[in-house]
């Protein structure tokens, strides 16, 4: 991690002056034009994602661009890719904390709710994915007459208890670091509606010592949780394909190599939302450029370990010398979905080498083209290998290729609609900053506290 | 309107007025019913059509009359739909019949026929429906076996669009008042000035025959035409002009060394093709160090299943076939063909080999020319067979079995133009459908007064002809039928007539005077005739339950050609115009398009181009290149005035020059599912006849039309999915198919298998190629058909499929078949995978489906190396979708999947545990041979072995303990259960070493 001498936040902004604006955001009932338009086009956009639901699950997800030899699509294409977007939240909230990275105060709360709703929507496709989706719970292993439990071997079973364990873990973190926040905001609130509703979620917290011993005491252990999570969840998903013997799934990298992957998409989702906040709600002060550089960085670090996946696969599938594992890769080069690898080739190899360039990290346009650069070529990434993998195995004579149907974009895009929609929700309803974790950052600073002191000091209003 | 009104002749065209009615646009609806009633047109329609309601509009009714009326219509509405059933002894089925147990099932011996020759077959009826056929071991033309139509007939039975009423103009109508109109009609009929004319298709039947006869002694001006889409005439010519007289043909494979076929589809086409799989394939593997005991060379101008599993292939024009033939016959010495050149494109060395290589076998050697090639073709290999001292060897000869008629459909249209035509009988054809366009037989048609069609369907002629009858599906008839060895075969009916359908002897007798409303005793009435009073209901009930008339085979005879003159040399030794050639074949599926509304046919996927659906234009790959056609693109094709638009297929192994078009498909008015599927090939046929013609024209309209085919790659990319060799590789190297390293170990613990252990052979030296096996496994496990959309995204459903990959050069390909099921892996990759245990291993080893515990996740599919899994991506079994199968022609035994679910092969498990149960009943283990898998049972020429692998004595571990044993995809050690035996053929040497010097040279043979 370089180290900078830009400030992470202004000089003259003070605890006091620092509550007053977070909670400016919240409280009044009005809020931004743009925000406005942005939540009418991400509802209109969920008003499509259910559309498409609705429909596949009452016809049969024949609706997808599916078939035999390509039974796996953009349902499990968008979990891999939504589950990897919710990693940077983990990553910043839980081993940012852990190695105590004081620049994550003032995105980590953008990044948790990120991480909150991409979950969602990564445990929502496997159930569109189903053939029979209410049978979902034969998954589990519940207590049945025919004394019948999942499959332990099926990696698909693995997969059930990581999504749900990251979504649980994701669900107490995010409200554990909302606690004192929405204390305040109950203390701040005039409406008596706004004050029944923070102050029923607060649990009535009541600022005390001995709160806060707990909060950080919960804080640390959650924390140390969840820092085996960020590499767990992913590396289970990935496990879905390399535990096969699908060419093309089958790799031993895909682990490490699908947390990579996930970190490098999330940081780019946060930095898009960092922009959002920035922009939206006028904290331009808070999220400085400082930060957008140390996202841009993270994303930089990531990226290289994904390309450096990219070659050790290839190297593997040659090295190997079996037939089928080379096939695969020539038909990913030259076959019909060569477009989709070239691009993302030049997305996550060639493109994302802006990262180097500290100008570009820095622009809030540049960066947030990284990103979307970044969140597309890791989308295209998971579409090779999904779906290239199978539509040319083993057997020359079924081989068969897919063609993505009017539901599967429709249902994608749907779906980013309502990952806006709940985080627009959510930036208005609950403070997208979170402010005690920031006049932490500002009192320490102040003080010129070495990091890493455990003892804190709290500016209360 | 006016228009027609004011046409006061007596003689009004009430047709032209409907069609008024019903075809206009603008004002949609008459102003008022009197401004039409007021019409004396009107009045004589109304009285023409509803004799009884004339009166009631001519006179005034009162509001009470009216009510009273309609009162009495609702009351006696009910009577009026009860059909009266014969007065038969019926018994109760409280008390049940001593054999007849519920869930279990009852077979029938019957047969089925195809251009009216019969194929035994056994139908397998639980509680009085008919669910499966399988073939009838003993019947000469089965011998166990059926073909897909056979199998697709139980779909055919069921079909909610066959014909179910009796039709008069149209409109519904009643069988009494047809026999009515008919009585007054027939009586015009005695003499020569108003004819009655019988239309039929091929018939083979005893008693059809005799009734011909004596509607023949009825009414003496009587002619009788056939109508034959697919016909047979040139072989009967073919022998008229080597024999003087129509002969049959018999072919006696299993006496046959050598086999040249000259453009005949022997295992894909006529009424022997099932036997002749049998003689041909049937055990053809080779010992390690044996022979084979037979070689077949096929010329031909079209790639069949035929060509496609001979040892040597020649692809070559239709019309050059007999230049060829030709220039055989000069090597072998036939007199007057001494000087026939070798056409060009003819490697003269390859002629030379194959001429020693049929002289060498002598009597054992048979020369087979197609049904479509021309009658002089068919001289000529009679003659080459003499020459080689064949017939009565490998060829004998019989009497027809088809019934010569009068004429075809070009003299009944002269007939008809001739004016003395008053009477028409089409009974079971369909010639608006199939007839050239140059006929215009539908104008003909109308000139006809009494037209009277009796078919399965109202189809295309039973839309068109004044009345239509339904005529019964052959599982509900009594009727007969020869094999292509004469032998007569007995149909009995398995379900009474679902939709009141007649049999043709009904309609027959009808014709003949006398009406019996009881199918049954018109049959028995026509068969007491032909096998006398003596002992009759023993003699008949015998021939019931066995099937087939024993020893009722035509003589064998033995003719010898008359001496030749110089024709039959000019006519053969033709080398054919330039240009493109046109070659209409019958469709391998849909055959003539009488089967076209059959989904299990339709979706059913032709040998050879692996099309579903709609057919394309066959074209060789040259001539896509030189015309820059790419696959699915439509062009017109013009020959002789007519023109056609069809997408092309570029097939591998078609000749440069031809392009070939499947009759059958293009119907109008065939039913939901067939209608509009395709083209009507046969509207670019001539009425001079004949299957071939040059001068065809072909140009590109530019446009891709989608086409669905189950098989997108057709080479092997080198690998060995599929191992094969000649005789002579395998006789050096035996073990050539086992793989060149050790099995890989396994960590997981070995499953224990105390009982059976289930296992498949598959001999790829047997399998030809005829998707029967898809067929049968469709009917037997309740597989659903999805349609041309869903198959072209890749989600057809057969649990079975039959893989058909390409080698060697475009033009001349070598082409194998690869039947894959299930393999039933003992390290099964989809079981491990799969979250909720849907996919398990069961005791015996088979890898069981479960399909209530399935919920959908498809990974068992993705990690299924060999992708047998299929997927119900919609509720494809829904009855209320166009293209369900129905609910009453599902196997009970087995589950109807629903959406959401994977399913696969399972063995037919059903089958296995039927055993078991049989078995454990007798107390007594299950035999060898006792359990049969569908795909088994069907298969001609036995190509499937199932059995107990844990039992060293089974024939499924016979067949596995020989040196050809190969697992697929092996080296993954899935060990699956299905494994083959690589595939031996019998190639000449003398021509493979001809091939090689010619490739060491630089130079391409011809095959």
């Amino acid at each position: 991690m370089t180290r900078d001498d830009a400030p992470l936040a202004p000089a003259r902004l003070d605890s006091a002056t620092l509550t007053d604006r977070v909670a400016a955001v919240v409280l009044p009932a009005r809020a931004p034009r743009a925000w406005w338009l942005a939540l009418l086009l991400s509802a209109l956009l969920s008003l499509l994602f259910l559309t498409g639901v609705v429909y596949v699950l009452s016809v049969g997800v024949g609706a997808f661009g599916l078939n035999i030899p390509v039974a796996w699509g953009f349902p499990i294409i968008n979990t891999i890719w939504w589950i990897g977007i919710a990693h940077a939240g983990t990553l910043i909230s839980a081993v940012l904390l852990l190695t105590r990275q004081d620049w994550r105060a003032s995105i980590n709360r953008g990044a948790e709710a990120m991480a909150m709703f991409a979950i969602v929507l990564a445990g929502s496709y496997p159930l569109l994915h189903l053939g029979r989706p209410w049978f979902a719970y034969f998954l589990l292993p519940y207590p049945n007459i025919m004394d019948l439990w999942p499959q332990w071997r099926s990696p698909l079973v693995w997969d059930f208890f990581a999504i749900g364990s990251y979504l649980l873990f994701t669900m107490s973190f995010l409200y554990l670091s909302l606690l004192p926040d929405l204390a305040t905001l109950r203390d701040r609130a005039r409406h008596r509606v706004q004050q029944l509703f923070y102050g029923t979620l607060a649990l009535g917290w009541r600022n005390s010592a001995r709160h806060w011993a707990r909060y950080e005491q919960a804080n640390r252990v959650l924390a140390v949780i969840a820092a085996p999570i960020v590499v767990s969840v992913t590396g289970t998903i990935s496990m879905d394909l390399s535990v096969s013997i699908v060419p093309g799934f089958h790799f031993t990298i895909f682990p490490p190599y699908f947390v990579a992957g996930a970190l490098y998409s999330g940081f780019a989702t946060t930095a898009i939302i960092a922009i959002i906040l920035r922009s939206l709600f006028g904290f331009r002060d808070v999220i400085t450029r400082a930060h957008l550089n140390r996202l841009g960085i993270m994303m930089l670090c990531f990226v290289l370990v994904v390309d450096y996946a990219y070659m050790c696969e290839i190297f593997t599938a040659f090295y190997t010398g079996e037939d089928f594992y080379r096939s695969v890769y020539f038909d990913r080069w030259t076959g019909p979905y060569a477009p989709y690898y070239w691009g993302m080739i030049l997305c996550n190899v060639v493109l994302a080498q802006g990262l180097w360039f500290r100008r570009l990290r820095e622009s809030v346009p540049g960066l947030l083209c990284l990103a979307l650069i970044a969140d597309i070529g890791m989308w295209l990434e998971r579409f090779q290998i999904v779906i290239t993998s199978t539509h040319k195995d083993y057997m020359p004579s079924a081989w068969d290729t897919v063609t993505p149907t009017r539901w599967d974009w429709l249902i994608y895009a749907g779906s980013i609609g309502v990952f806006f929609f709940l985080l627009l929700l959510f930036m208005k309803l609950m403070p997208a900053i979170s402010m005690h974790d920031m006049r932490d950052m500002l009192h320490r600073r102040r003080h010129r506290q070495p990091k890493g002191n455990p003892r804190r000091e709290r500016s209360h209003e | 309107m006016p228009s027609i009104i004011a046409r006061q002749s007596d003689h009004i065209d009430i047709a032209e007025l409907r069609r008024r009615l019903a075809g206009r646009r603008g004002r949609p609806y008459w102003r008022s019913l009197e401004e039409l009633a007021d019409a004396p047109g009107f009045q004589q329609l109304l009285e023409e059509e509803f004799p009884r309601l004339a009166p009631l509009w001519q006179g005034r009714v009162s509001r009470r009359g009216l009510l009273g009326l309609m009162a009495a219509s609702l009351a006696l509405g009910g009577l009026s739909a009860c059909k009266p059933q014969p007065a038969e002894r019926i018994a109760p089925y409280t008390r049940r019949p001593e054999d007849l147990i519920p869930g279990q099932p009852r077979w029938y011996a019957s047969a089925l026929t195809l251009d009216g020759y019969a194929r035994g077959v056994l139908v397998k009826t639980f509680e009085g429906r008919p669910v499966k056929i399988e073939g009838l071991p003993l019947h000469p033309a089965s011998l166990g076996a059926t073909d897909s139509i056979a199998q697709a007939e139980i779909l055919g039975l069921y079909d909610p669009d066959r014909s179910q009423a009796v039709h008069y103009q149209g409109n519904a109508s009643g069988y009494h008042v047809f026999l009515r109109q008919l009585r007054a009609r027939a009586a015009r009929w005695g003499g020569d000035e108003h004819r009655l004319c019988l239309l039929t298709g091929p018939v083979s039947s005893p008693s059809q025959l005799t009734l011909i006869e004596s509607l023949r002694q009825r009414y003496p001006g009587l002619r009788w035409y056939s109508h034959q889409p697919v016909s047979r005439q040139a072989v009967y010519q073919g022998t008229r002009q080597a024999f003087g007289e129509a002969l049959e043909p018999r072919y006696r494979l299993h006496q046959a060394r050598v086999v040249l076929t000259l453009d005949a589809d022997l295992l894909g086409q006529g009424g022997a093709k099932l036997a002749h799989a049998r003689a041909l394939f049937g055990g053809r593997r080779p010992a390690p160090r044996g022979p084979i005991r037979n070689r077949l060379y096929c010329i031909e101008s079209t790639p069949t299943i035929t060509g496609a599993s001979s040892d040597h292939r020649l692809g070559i024009e239709a019309d050059r076939i007999s230049a060829v033939a030709a220039a055989l016959a000069a090597r072998l010495g036939v007199p007057g063909l001494n000087n026939a050149p070798t056409p060009s494109g003819v490697d003269p060395a390859w002629l030379d080999a194959l001429a020693a290589d049929l002289e060498d076998a002598g009597a054992h050697a048979v020369v087979i020319a197609g049904d479509h090639q021309p009658a002089s073709l068919h001289a000529l290999t009679h003659l080459l067979n003499h020459r080689l001292g064949a017939i009565g060897t490998s060829v004998d000869y019989a009497e027809p079995v088809l019934g010569q008629a009068d004429g075809d459909l070009t003299a009944l249209s002269e007939a008809i133009d001739q004016g003395n035509v008053d009477g028409l009988l089409m009974l079971g054809t369909n010639p608006l459908y199939s007839a050239p366009p140059s006929l215009q037989f539908e104008q003909r048609l109308a000139r006809v007064p009494f037209t009277v069609h009796c078919g399965q369907y109202r189809d295309e002629t039973g839309r068109a002809a004044l009345w239509h009858l339904p005529l019964a599906h052959p599982l509900e008839s009594w009727d007969d039928a020869r094999a292509f060895d004469g032998s007569v075969a007995l149909m009995q009916p398995t379900i009474v007539p679902m939709f009141g359908g007649f049999t043709a002897q009904q309609v027959l007798a009808s014709f003949a005077g006398d009406a019996p409303s009881d199918a049954r005793q018109a049959h028995r009435n026509v068969w007491r005739r032909l096998l006398g009073d003596h002992d009759f209901d023993a003699r008949w009930r015998a021939a019931l339950q066995r099937g087939w008339l024993e020893d009722s085979a035509s003589a064998a005879r033995t003719p010898t050609p008359a001496a030749q003159d110089g024709t039959l040399a000019a006519t053969v030794t033709g080398l054919g115009d330039d240009g493109l050639i046109l070659q209409l074949r019958p469709d391998p599926v849909l055959h003539d398009g009488h089967y076209a509304n059959n989904g299990w046919l339709q979706e059913l996927p032709r040998p050879i181009t692996q099309l579903t659906w709609d057919g394309a234009a066959l074209i060789a790959p040259a001539l896509a290149e030189k015309r820059g056609l790419r696959e699915g693109e439509k062009v017109t094709l013009a020959l002789a005035g007519q023109r056609l638009s069809v997408p092309v297929w570029i097939q591998p192994g078609q000749p440069a020059d031809a392009v070939t078009l499947f009759l059958g498909q293009g119907r109008r008015a065939a039913g939901r599912v067939g209608n509009g599927v395709g083209v009507n090939a046969s509207e670019l046929m001539t009425s001079e006849g004949g299957y071939d013609r040059r001068g065809l024209t072909l140009h590109s309209e530019q446009v891709r039309w989608p086409l669905a085919s189950t098989q997108q790659h057709h080479a092997m990319e080198g690998r060995d999915v599929l191992r094969e060799a000649t005789l002579e590789e395998f006789h050096l190297q035996p073990d050539f198919a086992q793989p060149p390293s050790e099995a890989p170990i396994s960590r997981y613990p070995e499953h224990d298998y105390p009982g059976h252990a289930w296992g498949i052979s598959v001999d790829l030296s047997s399998c030809f190629g005829c998707n029967a096996c898809i067929t049968a496994c469709q009917a037997e496990n309740n597989i659903p058909i999805v349609g041309k959309e869903e198959v072209m995204r890749g989600r057809e459903m057969h649990w079975l499929r039959v893989d058909r990959y390409f080698s060697g050069a475009p033009d001349a390909p070598r082409m194998t078949f690869q039947p894959v099921p299930c393999m039933h892996c003992e390290k099964a990759p989809c079981e491990y995978v799969c979250p909720v245990e849907a996919t398990q291993h069961s005791s015996e080893g088979l890898n069981d489906m479960v399909y209530n515990r399935c919920v959908g996740t498809r990974y068992c599919s993705q990690n299924c190396p060999y992708k047998v899994r299929r997927f119900n991506w919609f509720h494809y079994t829904a009855q209320d979708t166009g293209l369900a199968t129905p609910a009453a022609a599902h196997n009970p035994d087995v589950t109807v999947r629903s959406r959401g679910v994977m399913e696969k092969c399972t063995y037919c498990v059903q089958r296995i545990n039927q055993a078991h149960i049989q078995a454990r009943n007798e107390n007594r283990d299950i035999a060898d041979g006792e359990v049969t898998t569908a795909c088994q049972q069907v298969c001609p020429s036995q190509a499937i072995t199932f059995g107990d692998i844990n039992d060293p004595r089974s024939a499924v571990s016979t067949a596995k303990a020989s040196p050809l044993n190969y697992a697929m995809l092996g080296e993954l050690n899935t060990r699956p259960r299905t494994t083959y035996l690589a595939g031996v053929r019998n190639p000449n040497p003398a021509i493979d070493a001809l091939q090689a010097n010619d490739a060491a040279g630089g130079e391409e043979g011809p095959a």
